[in-house]
């Protein structure tokens, strides 16, 4: 998988300093993010370009109101604000594009850890088998001694999806074994209370998913199984006394620290 | 225009005033009162800290005019 | 479930992967998808970072400002637009045109001008002169920018606008003082600890009296573009758009104090002036400054604000990397950086804006740094110098950082040889084309109504470099006459060029004007007027003395009749007016009486040439309010003579006559019937002897405007265009 070398390095750090704060982190996150935005932004993109386009747009808008009289001088300019804009966005979004693939890569890799909650003792969860439809009736699920299954398998053809509700006696890192056309299949559960790297998923094939969705080796290309799931609740963060997807959080904190920090290092975005 | 006031003077004043700023050549009865009282001022009133200033500040604020050495 | 959409999104980039056919197609595929994700955020899509949350914030929040703007002028347009044409019906009910352009070209000479067109050099003047009108155009007393400029746009004469010079003079110490404007700094200051923080605002007050014509044209509903009109500073209130000139100060609040950075040991003989800084090498590296404005927080302490700057020499190269203010760039020898903008930082987060170029002179044996005078940046301005305040930030926006100082060409520079022919030319012109983009960006912008722009460059030019017209001038006698480059010949076909393309702008419905305020004549000799007086018996000096210092610096007032400062004025030291005068007020008259009698005609020994050709009574050239601050006298100077760079700032001296050894060659600070200015025109006008004084009122007239009592200028009579 991608950064695996620091993810170790990542661990270490979310488990030593921040392990209980998923707030701190996101902030923390955010910070570097915006910071390494900001600079990436500055290295990868035409800045005298992108000052000039910005420029000429804030001097458009200041002959709207100059001319504010001269209705043909109105929309004249307008017309040079859109044709302006357009400059403008063509300006950003290539540099954009070399900065967006490594943080979106990050990002992914953050998700693992504040994207979803582990599950807690006594919780019941889901875990949700798609495989192929001749051994839809030929899945079995194999738990570790302090998990067990609550309620009898449901099988839902349509979806070519078997569902087990489990249940974890105690915090621990396990796997699960679903048995399948005679070979077996494990994946990874994680019952914690503390901020911990879930993958919620193991895929078959589906290259660009795994790297989203999935932080674990991919299924074998032989397996009758196409993904096993396991349905970790989304994680929501208090801030500003508001309940928050980490996600969009980090979206507005990193920009409001990108915006501070390309301030202070005059950088024109 | 920002920082103006209005000062009241009888009619018959006014019209005078308005005769005398034609006469000499003023723009408005605006213009002849103002200057009139700023001449006024300056004889009463003491010239303000910092109206006259030192030669070294004058010699800064005419470097550059060219016409000069 | 957020991870589906994460996973929807995920399939999406995968499927638009996959579909990707050719490198350009995958490339606008991208783009498209990026500009879906970031126009239509959710949660998953954030994994598109921040960047693209600045780029959609930045151009949506300019679509939307954009468009609230529009939206309020499209809203409120049909209520101005019935207030306009109910206004506006007055005046262009009646008005001749529906667009008057002025071109103000600054010293142009009407002699020049047709010597030129003579030669088929100047086609496009030519052609005004045979469709339209070229005459002389009658000046002021004297024949000085500020005086004739003011006089241009308001109409009258001095007495009416209160500008006789550049300076005048400050009755209760005999110093000059700048005659358009005032600037003072807040009056009360709050000590805390070591800081004296200053409360309240700068007051500029502008010293012209009159409304400029543009005024009365705004009032009645005519928009006005104005570009750089002398005297225009501080910029007045009035329904148009207005960018100061002539007068505006740097940001040190002179005129223009440039500053020459050297490795130069002080003691080595070399000209100097402006601010001379040394410049330290420390290795590789070579640090100056730039001094600024005095520290606000240090009131009377005469303590300046600096911005520092780092220079690294590439000899081989022949250039140097400048690290100035965090902004890096590369100058060539002999090159001009752009305009680079610094920040004047004083304690508690004050400062000031300004804007410089630099000018790498040399790399060895020492290194030399030219700076232009710190210009007040147009884009943060820290004073006013347009109306509103939002349209020198306009052009500065549109354009890049432009020259915001009154006199922005550095003829000191030059003078102080600091500067040489070519980098004067350079910084000139390079002002000059910034003043080109702007007429025609007010010319576009203003279809109907009026707009003026006024260009300096053909003054310094002439006055820089007329030794090279002239057959003898003492400061380019050594220099061959086959030698000597066209310079003013191609200024003037420059300019010609310019009106040709101004000409492709404008329509049969526009009136097109080219005027100059002065002619211009050569600068050989220097009259010392104070020696005059001195030698005469009417200024004497203290006791002992046989020269004074600058600003009358040991004059005996208490027996001084008469003395002089500026370029062309005459004082009589009045009892009762100036605060040492011994002159008795019912004496005057005789006096001054005396004075022309003597002064009118004054030859130069050395050439037998008339050094003064006329001697003119203020009384007798000027009707007003404001007479009593003019000069008693105006002196006329001849051909070839101009009062001496001593006597302009005061100073006696043995000499009378001595010749002008400096590279500013050219003037017309002389009898102003010998330097009229030009007007040409695209419409024949029958007037035969025009004069400055009316132009305010022949716009006027021609936009339709009834003539305010006060002026002194006749309205000209135009032909009318057959057709029409």
């Amino acid at each position: 998988m991608l950064f695996v070398p620091i993810r170790p390095l990542m661990a270490d750090f979310l488990n030593r300093v921040l392990l209980d704060n998923p707030l701190a982190i996101v902030v923390v996150v955010s910070l570097v993010v915006g910071l390494l935005m900001v600079l990436l932004f500055g290295y990868t993109s035409n800045q005298k370009a992108i000052k000039v386009a910005k420029d000429q747009l804030k001097a458009h808008l200041l002959a709207v109101r100059l001319y504010q009289d001269q209705l043909p001088v109105v929309m004249r300019t307008y017309g040079r604000i859109v044709r302006g804009t357009g400059r403008y966005i063509r300006l950003a979004f290539m540099p954009l594009l070399y900065v967006i693939i490594p943080i979106t890569l990050l990002i992914v890799q953050v998700d693992r850890y504040l994207g979803s909650m582990p599950m807690q003792p006594a919780q019941p969860f889901l875990v949700k088998v798609q495989t192929a439809p001749d051994t839809l009736n030929d899945l079995s699920l194999q738990l570790p001694a302090e998990m067990a299954i609550s309620a009898p398998a449901v099988h839902v053809p349509a979806d070519n999806e078997v569902v087990w509700r489990v249940v974890a006696e105690k915090a621990g890192t396990y796997n699960i074994d679903v048995a399948a056309g005679g070979q077996t299949f494990s994946k990874q559960v994680v019952v914690s209370p503390d901020v911990s790297r879930l993958s919620p998923t193991r895929l078959r094939d589906r290259f660009w998913e795994r790297i989203f969705v999935s932080g674990e080796p991919a299924l074998p290309d032989n397996s009758p199984i196409q993904a096993i799931a396991v349905t970790y609740l989304p994680r929501n963060i208090n801030f500003a006394w508001l309940e928050w997807n980490w996600i969009v959080l980090f979206f507005v904190l990193s920009m409001v620290a990108g915006f501070v920090f390309k301030e202070v290092l005059g950088i024109e975005i | 225009m920002f920082n103006s006031h209005k000062v009241k003077i009888e009619g018959e004043l006014l019209e005078k005033a308005k005769k005398c700023a034609e006469a000499a050549g003023y723009e408005s009865v605006d213009e002849f009162v103002t200057h009139m009282l700023e001449k006024e001022i300056k004889k009463i009133l003491p010239p303000e800290e910092g109206d006259s200033v030192s030669k070294e500040v004058v010699k800064k604020r005419l470097q550059g005019l060219g016409y000069i050495e | 479930m957020r991870f589906r959409g994460v996973s929807c999104g995920a399939d999406t980039l995968v499927r638009q992967l996959r579909s990707r056919v050719a490198g350009r197609s995958a490339r606008a595929t991208l783009v498209l998808l990026l500009l879906v994700v970031v126009l239509f955020p959710l949660p998953g899509h954030a994994y598109a970072g921040p960047g693209a949350g600045f780029a959609v914030l930045s151009s949506f929040w300019t679509l939307f400002v954009a468009f609230l703007y529009s939206l309020y002028a499209l809203l409120t347009w049909p209520f101005r637009h019935v207030l306009r044409t109910l206004k506006r019906r007055k005046a262009y009910g009646k008005a001749q045109f529906k667009r008057a352009v002025i071109l103000g070209f600054d010293g142009m000479d009407p002699e020049l001008a047709e010597r030129f067109m003579g030669e088929g050099k100047l086609p496009n003047l030519a052609k005004l002169q045979q469709q339209g009108t070229f005459r002389k155009l009658r000046t002021t007393f004297p024949a000085i920018s500020p005086v004739a400029w003011s006089t241009f746009m308001t109409g009258v004469n001095p007495g009416k606008h209160n500008i006789y010079d550049f300076l005048a003079r400050d009755l209760s110490n005999y110093l000059p003082f700048l005659s358009s404007a005032e600037i003072k700094g807040p009056k009360r200051h709050w000590k805390i600890g070591k800081y004296s923080i200053p409360v309240g605002k700068t007051n500029i007050k502008g010293m012209r009296k009159g409304t400029p014509f543009w005024h009365w044209l705004g009032k009645a509903g005519i928009f006005c573009s104005v570009i750089r009109v002398p005297v225009t500073f501080p910029p007045e209130k009035f329904p148009g758009v207005l960018l100061s000139g002539m007068c505006v100060p740097d940001l040190k609040g002179s005129q223009g104090t440039f500053c020459f950075c050297t490795t130069r040991a002080s003691g080595d003989k070399f000209r100097e002036g402006g601010v001379r800084i040394a410049m330290e090498r420390d290795g590789g590296v070579c640090r100056s400054y730039i001094p600024g404005p005095e520290d606000p927080l240090a009131e009377g302490s005469g303590r300046e604000l600096r911005v520092d700057f780092e220079l690294r020499p590439d000899p081989e190269r022949n250039q140097a990397r400048m690290e100035v203010d965090s902004q890096k760039f590369t100058l060539k020898v002999g090159e001009y950086s752009e305009w680079i903008p610094l920040k004047f930082k004083a304690a508690l987060g004050m400062g000031a804006h300004g804007i410089c170029r630099f000018y790498l002179k040399q790399l060895s044996p020492e290194v030399e740094v030219y700076v232009t005078p710190v210009n007040i940046d147009p884009g943060r301005p820290d004073l006013p110098i347009s109306h509103p305040v939002t349209y020198s930030i306009y052009l500065a926006k549109l354009f890049g950082p432009y020259a915001t100082l009154g006199l922005a060409e550095d003829t000191w520079a030059l003078n102080e040889e600091v500067l040489d022919d070519d980098a004067f030319l350079a910084q000139a012109y390079g002002n000059h084309e910034d003043r080109e983009r702007m007429l025609f960006d007010a010319l576009e912008k203003t279809q109907q109504g009026l707009c003026a722009c006024v260009f300096d460059t053909t003054d310094r030019v002439q006055h820089m470099f007329w030794r090279y017209l002239d057959d003898d001038h003492p400061a380019a006698r050594n220099v061959p006459r086959d030698q000597r480059p066209n310079i003013i010949q191609e200024l003037y076909q420059r300019m010609d060029g310019l009106i040709g393309r101004v000409m492709q702008q404008i329509d049969d419905d526009t009136l097109l004007m080219v005027v100059s305020d002065h002619g211009f004549k050569s600068f050989a000799r220097c009259v010392n007027l104070n020696a005059w007086l001195h030698q005469n018996g009417y200024l004497t000096l203290k006791d002992g003395k046989t020269e004074s210092g600058d600003w009358f610096e040991d004059v005996d007032w208490s027996r001084t009749r008469a003395y002089t400062m500026g370029l062309n004025g005459l004082y009589l030291n009045v009892k009762g007016r100036e605060r040492q005068g011994i002159v008795e007020p019912g004496a005057a008259e005789a006096l001054k009486n005396e004075l022309r009698t003597k002064l009118n005609g004054l030859a130069d020994p050395a050439s037998g040439k008339i050094g003064i050709t006329g001697v003119f009574d203020c009384d007798a050239v000027y009707a007003g309010p404001y007479v009593d601050n003019a000069p008693d006298l105006i002196i006329g100077y001849g051909d070839g003579f101009r009062a001496s760079w001593d006597s302009v700032m005061g100073k006696v001296t043995e000499k009378i006559f001595e010749d002008n050894l400096k590279a500013w060659s050219g003037d017309h600070c002389i009898d102003p019937r010998l330097v009229p200015g030009v007007l040409f025109c695209n419409r024949k006008i029958a007037d035969e002897k025009p004069a400055i004084v009316d132009v305010a009122p022949t716009i006027l007239k021609l936009f339709g405007l009834g003539l305010p009592a006060h002026f002194d200028g006749k309205a000209w009579t135009l032909a009318p265009v057959v057709g029409k």
